[in-house]
């Protein structure tokens, strides 16, 4: 049967990988997505496997060059498929996939791995699956591309334990030879063996149930023979995880071992007698006495449960001495491990070292891991390398790199926070050490006698091109690093001068290739790098509190002709503006233009950018203070005072860099400061006027203390310290650029990002003061690939989706407290499922999100959390950005209970006076003490208030939700099933907002009502459909007249519209009825047809039946909503799209006729 | 979170602490009650999963010690009020002193198992076992008639009246996985009451209102009489965590319950002699006294029903999901029985040794 209801787009969490060939495979709910690993940015193939199980593992074995058996299963179910893979060397890759079988488990599935069959011919492929409650299961697929493939039913190999297993591994150990890992629920380890499985007489065999575990077993592998000890021959080893936070590494050398397991209690029906519980059997029979010896190495690592741990190094090598391990939990990091033999007293022992965390996934949760060896992927240097990827419930598919064991001393340098390249370049220098490597390099082999005085330090540094550092010491030394790859720091002393022994402050121009460098005695000099000539340029009086340099009037080759200078002294209140000529030859450079400008009291500069750099007479400027103030400056105004001050624009902490950007509307100034933003503002010299478009919370900071716009890409890029180390990250993206340990913010430093960042595979370079010694950092970019970009790394609670014509723009807030703001990707069958992209992440509540609304145009986004949380965002068109947000307004919390949680919201839009930028709303608000409060809130450029009108209690019970029915009156519906209703005061409130009655309530279910959703039949009559916590759908009419108070209601009520709770509901009204979408913990989405005949009396008036009930992937859904899709219509009717987000999130199209 | 702020948080929690209960769930068992009468002419008990003991206790104060909660508290607090309402009486004392009232039942026996150790309660045998294993039933036959049992006899010489469950498992937050693993429990509680449960019998168990619940519904409904799925409002609407109330235990003929082959969705024994108790409706409406008109679409198959859902406890009883506004110089009281320590105490100790969770990490290996 062919539903109405065809899925659009999903995104769940990436519960199964797997690799083959090149190709990453990622089942994410029902559905299998197949990358290339190389092209990475598109999906070659999405593909569902099931109606709606969701997938929990993925086994592959290559048949040939182009044909692979794919066998996918989740829960109890199987699906062998056949993947073909056509390389071709001009067009793209072709990828076909079928389902060949389905079979059903008598139980859930743990873990499944594909063998060769018994005759070892090519086609045939054994299937060997574990359950939970350790059954192991055989099906043979006969894999003939010519003909049809067959499949012989499941075969059940052991019966199983009454224990229930959370983790298994199968392993084939030989031709028709098996050893199972399986891990309880109670901590303990089972190992057996199974040998000739295809034939009648199986013989399976208990080798040795390992006990240690202080909690459920999540993870267990078992290794191929690893020679981790040269003296003893290659060995297998078991590694598991558990719930006690652990990692252990078991040795199974002997086990499995004909001569120990011919035992006749060794049967693994000795099991199925054997208590369960923690710590039951430690006095075991099958506790063998060097059980404590079976236990190797043990690590504490993950904050949290761990779920997966894996070898990496599976081939056997007689070299390799250590092993190193992945391991992923619920704190959704990926660890590093290393395993390296230690003889302990003669005994044999290893130590289980941590090598590196990376956190690329959000929220909780990495749910799924994969190994793929860069052998595999074309064009790659390093064969050697390990690729790992992992799939997190943040739905998440995320790769990155390790060095394989040869280079393994390499790894070992990588002990930051996160999996990093390592350094180009890592260097530490005093200054004897430079002043002795600069004197080895010049000619003249002088030495003076202060060389190695070592209170010698470094006073400034500053980048003078994109590989040479100018650094000044106490002894007046100015000093040229080199920097070449591969090489050490090469050092050239240009210059002595007494004058910078004191002090010194200096900045540059990378593209003039300037630097200006001012001293003690307030003498301002000028290097230039081609001709390493240092010219004074001019003198200030007084101590220079700050100098900036900025390009100017820009050739086509983008070299700047002129640089201004911004120079502030200490203890005035004026600063000098010059503007330097650059010379094109190896003339000096001269001061073209000198200005004196007058600084309010109190105004420190610590940023500076002059609006338009193309054109060289404007005269219009920006300067950021130390209180967080930025001032717009035109001197063609003939005015020396600032045109406009902006106060506390970062609230009261400095602004430390400033940067133009243009657009199609004019220009940008992006700034940054120590409050942990990044900012857009929208600036009008002409009219006065500063709007700030946008402000991002950095998710690092807060010291965030430059900035740099990439020309090409139009990207920006941020960076600052974040505890004790400094980091820059793109704006857009996010994405991370390098992370360096440098000790923290408060010292010595200069960054020079990388130019391109599309293009460029550099991270930067820094350059820093620590322990007194110079310390120099450049590396490549974090090397991880996202196959598919995340969304929400916990459950999302509310969505709203903003539709005007073909754009669209959803806002979904989580749990885990953020905003995301996604656009659906619209396409053709080719793009079919792929998903939704994230542009923007709004960080601001610190409680989960309760529930959030667009205003009709767009320009506002609503919300609200627990903790009186309440915000208004403002929405801007920015071309750099994609989109601008401001939180414009934060409603004042009022109560003294500190976790009360506004549940609902609803909004009504007033006129908007003449002024476009004028907006009114009233907005009612529901709280889980069982109040309601009504707030005018108004934005205009000028203020942006809100204003108690009105509030009100109802009972105790929680509400849950609020609608206005007309300007007037609203309902609330609450925890003890009941709606009421209400009606707004209309008397202008006097010092004390008056308290709101309701005039009657109205019982329709059972618990809770979770949703609520309206349409207003006539003036007087409106259609409320309710669902509950009571697994039924309520449709209420509510009448009400003028002249009467109490108004009428009429119920029907469908009981048991699902099997579980029902979360939400959306009304469509369109000319083919109305319709009720509805979703539920049941995972499946119903629409409902109601019709409504006003003529009939009572609840004859109503009438509703079932259409649509389709399988949901998301589990846990919280909202949904349903808006207009702006795809072409192929027949009548109105097509329409419906987002359901929980879990995940995923998008359905709908005709209505 | 501190237990001051849970206090704020969960009214339950801070009653719970208030009135001596071990945990926030015995106000699940007394709103069930409320609803049910679960445990009217009730003697003999089993409860299953019962660690820490705060279903254990309530049955030990309301069998053994004769206390009223529950269904019998309520209506004599009803009746109590209609009476003051009418004149008749005085406004009701709160703080009545219950021992006047105290009624102990007679042949009560009060059977807990769980595999974690509980603190003991006067009266109630309480066993360290596993409730899928074979061995669990003698050992529980033993226990329920220590003077007649019969190591021979592989049926209790008396049945029991009453099995209970709260177990559930520690969720990971794989859905799937989760709903999975709490259904297993949920047969393996089953499996033990079909092995104790006398005719008529009650069985109430936790269960997760997830994907294929109906499934699960449907197969309870082929050995009891009546199955509903209850929540007490003390059960937070947030959560997936509701009751199976079926009452009426009816073996079907030739039906031998036995944990060696335990039923089970994972089974394929479920007898032949299991006909579908599900009887199909057609689409039908009914108004109910209230005004309200049922709507019954008729949507149940032969693999899947919905039991009928009913919430359980007072209106006027606290709200699991609301805030309430505390006076300021409340004390906040220590819980009834500390936590038992999690499985990962030692890794928590080992972190905090290290200097906290955003301490080093490395170079912890022992």
């Amino acid at each position: 049967m062919s539903s109405r209801l065809k899925p659009a787009s999903l995104r769940a969490p990436v519960t199964a990988l797997a690799t083959s060939w090149n190709l990453v495979l990622a089942g994410e709910g029902p559905y299998l997505r197949v990358w290339k690993y190389e092209h990475h940015t598109s999906p070659l193939l999405v593909h569902p496997i099931f109606e709606a199980q969701a997938i929990h593992g993925i086994a592959t074995r290559t048949i040939n060059v182009t044909d692979a058996v794919l066998v996918v299963w989740g829960g109890r179910e199987i699906r062998v498929l056949h993947l073909k893979h056509e390389v071709n060397a001009t067009a793209p890759d072709e990828l076909s996939i079928s389902i060949v079988a389905s079979a059903t488990a008598p139980d859930w599935i743990l873990d499944l791995t594909l063998a060769c069959g018994k005759e070892h011919s090519e086609g045939t492929t054994q299937v060997v699956l574990l359950t939970a409650h350790n059954a192991l299961l055989t099906l043979d697929v006969n894999f003939n591309p010519a003909s049809q493939h067959q499949v012989t039913p499941l075969r059940q190999i052991t019966t199983g334990s009454r224990c229930i297993l959370y983790a298994a591994h199968i392993l084939r150990t030989g031709d028709d030879c098996f050893l199972v890992a399986s891990g309880t629920a109670f901590g303990e380890i089972i190992v057996w063996s199974v040998e000739s499985i295809s034939s009648e007489d199986v013989t399976v065999r208990l080798c040795h149930v390992f006990t240690g575990h202080e909690g459920s077993i999540f993870g267990v592998q078992i290794s191929h023979e690893l020679s981790l000890n040269p003296k003893i021959s290659p060995q297998r080893l078991l590694a598991s995880c558990s719930d006690d936070r652990t990692i252990r590494i078991w040795n199974l050398s002997g086990i499995g071992d004909k001569a120990i397991s011919n035992d006749p209690s060794r049967t693994l029906d000795a099991l199925r007698d054997r208590e369960t519980g923690f710590g039951a059997n430690i006095e075991d029979i099958n506790a063998v006495p060097d059980d404590r010896n079976r236990c190797i190495a043990t690590a504490f690592g993950h904050l949290s449960r761990i779920w997966l741990v894996r070898f990496l190094d599976h081939r056997s090598s007689n070299s390799q001495s250590r092993i190193r391990l992945i391991s992923a939990g619920e704190d959704a990091s990926c660890q590093l491990w290393q395993l390296e033999a230690k003889s302990i007293e003669g005994k044999y022992a290893a130590v289980l070292e941590h090598l590196s965390t990376s956190r690329l996934h959000s929220g909780k949760n990495i749910w799924s891991i994969s190994v793929l060896e860069t052998k595999m992927i074309s064009g790659s240097r390093d064969s050697n390398n390990v690729i790992v990827i992992s799939g997190g419930a943040d739905a998440a598919v995320v790769s990155r790199s390790f060095q394989a064991t040869e280079s393994l001393s390499e790894v070992e340098e990588v002990l930051t926070e996160s999996v990093k390249p390592s350094a180009i370049l890592d260097e530490e220098w005093t200054v004897p050490q430079a002043l002795i490597a600069a004197n080895s390099c010049s000619e003249s082999r002088q030495r003076s006698p202060e060389q190695h005085n070592p209170a010698s330090f470094f006073r400034a540094y500053s980048f003078i091109s994109e590989n040479e550092v100018l650094a000044t010491t106490s002894k007046g030394h100015i000093l040229k690093a080199s920097i070449e790859p591969g090489k050490s720091l090469r050092w050239s002393l240009l210059q002595q001068l007494h004058d910078l022994e004191k002090f010194a402050l200096c900045t540059s121009s990378i593209t003039a290739q300037m630097a200006f460098i001012a001293s003690g005695s307030g003498q301002i000099y000028c290097f230039q790098n081609q001709t390493a000539l240092l010219t004074p340029l001019v003198r200030v009086d007084g101590k220079v509190a700050a100098i900036f340099a900025r390009d100017n009037a820009f050739d086509v080759e983008t070299a700047p002709r002129e640089i201004s200078l911004l120079i502030t002294t200490v203890g005035t209140t004026f600063a000098r503006r010059l503007v330097v000529d650059v010379p094109s030859t190896n003339a000096s450079p001269v001061v073209t233009k000198a200005d004196r400008i007058t600084l309010e009291q109190g105004f420190t500069v610590t940023a500076y950018v002059h609006e338009s750099p193309e054109d060289s007479n404007d005269g219009r400027f920006i300067l950021g203070s130390r209180e967080g103030a930025i001032s717009l400056w035109d001197l063609n105004l003939e005015s020396s005072h600032a045109t406009l001050t902006m106060r506390h624009v970062h609230r009261n902490e400095s602004v430390t860099a400033l940067e133009w950007a243009s657009e199609s509307e004019g220009n940008l100034l992006f700034s940054v400061g120590r409050d942990g933003t990044c900012c857009v503002h929208r600036i009008d010299f002409f009219r006065r006027t500063f709007v700030t478009v946008h402000r991002s919370n950095l998710p690092f900071g807060p010291n965030i203390e430059g900035l740099s716009l990439d020309k090409t890409t139009g990207d920006v890029i941020a960076y600052g310290f974040h505890g004790k180390k400094f980091t820059a990250q793109s704006l857009n993206d996010e994405q991370e650029l390098i992370t360096i340990e440098c000790g923290g913010a408060h010292r010595l430093w200069a960054y020079n990002s990388p130019r391109n960042i599309d293009t460029s595979n550099s991270g930067g370079t820094l350059i820093w003061t620590k322990a007194s010694k110079l310390r120099i950092c450049a590396k490549p970019r974090a090397s991880y690939k996202e196959l598919q970009h995340g969304g929400h790394g916990r459950e999302i609670k509310a969505c709203d989706v903003f539709s005007h014509g073909s754009s669209k723009l959803i806002a979904t807030g989580a749990e885990d407290t953020d905003i995301k703001l996604f656009i659906p990707t619209q396409g053709g069958e080719a793009k079919h499922l792929v998903g939704f992209k994230c542009i923007r992440t709004v960080r601001k509540h610190v409680t989960g999100i309760q529930n959030l609304k667009w205003s009709k145009d767009g320009s506002f986004l609503f919300s609200s959390g627990g903790c009186e949380e309440f915000f208004v965002w403002r929405f801007h068109n920015v071309d750099v950005l994609r989109i601008g947000v401001v939180c414009e307004a934060v409603c004042p919390t009022i109560s003294d209970v500190s976790d009360l949680r506004i549940t609902d919201f609803d909004i009504l839009e007033g006129h908007s006076d003449e002024d476009a930028e004028s907006y009114k709303f009233t907005i009612a608000m529901t709280f889980s003490d069982s109040t309601i409060r009504i707030y005018d809130y108004t934005s205009t450029t000028a203020s942006k208030k809100f204003a108690l009108q009105s509030t009100g209690t109802y009972t105790t019970a929680c509400l849950t939700k609020i609608a206005f029915l007309s300007p007037t009156t609203f309902v609330t519906a609450s925890t003890n099933g009941h709606i009421a209703y209400w009606t707004l005061c209309n008397t202008v409130p006097s010092d004390a907002p008056p308290a709101l009655v309701y005039s009657t309530h109205h019982r329709i279910h059972q618990s809770t009502i979770k949703s609520l959703a309206h349409i207003a039949l006539t003036d007087g009559t409106s259609l409320i459909v309710t669902t509950g916590d009571d697994n039924a759908l309520g449709l209420t009419l509510c009448s009400w007249s003028a002249t009467t108070e109490i108004p009428s209601f009429s119920t029907l009520l469908i009981p048991r519209a699902h099997a579980a709770a029902i979360n939400d509901c959306a009304l469509l009204d369109s000319q083919s009825g109305v319709f009720a979408v509805t979703v539920s913990n049941d995972q499946r989405l119903k629409m409902w047809s109601i019709k409504v005949d006003l003529d009939k009396k009572g609840t004859d008036r109503l009438d509703a039946c079932l259409v649509e009930d389709v399988p949901s992937a998301v589990a846990d859904a919280s909202s949904l909503c349903v808006y207009p899709d702006s795809g072409e219509l192929q027949q009548e009717g109105v097509l329409l799209r419906v987002l359901v987000c929980g879990v995940g999130m995923e998008e359905w199209k709908f005709n209505t006729v | 979170m501190g237990k001051s702020s849970k206090d704020k948080r969960d009214a339950y929690y801070r009653l719970a602490k208030e009135q001596g209960w071990r945990a926030r769930s015995a106000y699940k068992l007394l709103q069930l009650d409320e609803e049910f009468n679960l445990f009217e002419d009730v003697t003999r008990v089993v409860d299953l999963c019962a660690a820490p003991g705060s279903w254990s206790q309530v049955l030990s104060r309301i069998l053994i010690k004769g206390e009223k909660f529950g269904r019998v508290e309520w209506e004599d607090r009803q009746a109590a009020n209609r009476a003051y309402i009418s004149g008749e009486t005085e406004a009701p004392h709160v703080e009545e002193d219950v021992k006047h009232k105290l009624q102990p039942r007679q042949g009560v026996k009060i059977v807990s198992i769980d595999l974690q150790p509980m603190s003991p309660l006067e009266g109630i045998t309480m066993l360290r076992a596993d409730i899928t294993h074979p061995s669990t039933v003698p050992l529980l036959l033993k226990a329920l008639d220590p003077d007649t049992f019969d190591a021979a006899s592989t049926s209790a010489s008396q049945l029991v009246d009453l099995v209970l469950s709260d177990g559930a498992p520690d969720v990971t937050g794989l859905h799937d996985l989760d709903i999975y693993v709490q259904s297993q429990l949920l047969w393996a509680a089953l499996n033990l009451a079909l092995c104790v449960l006398k005719p008529g019998g009650k069985f109430v168990a936790k269960i997760f209102r997830g994907r294929d619940v109906d499934v699960l519904y449907a197969q309870l409904k082929t050995m009891f009489e009546k199955v509903w799925v209850a929540k007490p409002r003390s059960s937070r609407a947030s959560s997936l965590e509701a009751f199976v109330v079926c009452i009426g235990f009816r073996p079907p003929k030739g039906f031998k319950a036995s944990l060696e082959e335990p039923l089970g969705a994972r089974s394929n024994v479920t007898p032949e002699t299991l006909i579908s108790a599900v009887e199909t409706v057609t689409s039908s409406r009914k108004t109910r006294s209230d005004g309200v008109t049922e709507l019954d679409l008729g949507l149940d198959t032969d693999v899947s029903w919905v039991a009928p859902f009913l919430a359980c406890g007072d209106l006027s009883a606290f709200d699991a999901d609301a805030s309430y506004h505390l006076p300021r110089d409340r004390t906040t009281l220590d819980p009834v029985q500390p936590p038992t320590a999690p499985p990962y105490k030692r890794a928590l100790e080992m972190r905090k040794a290290a200097g906290g969770a955003y301490g080093k990490t490395k170079g912890q290996t022992p």
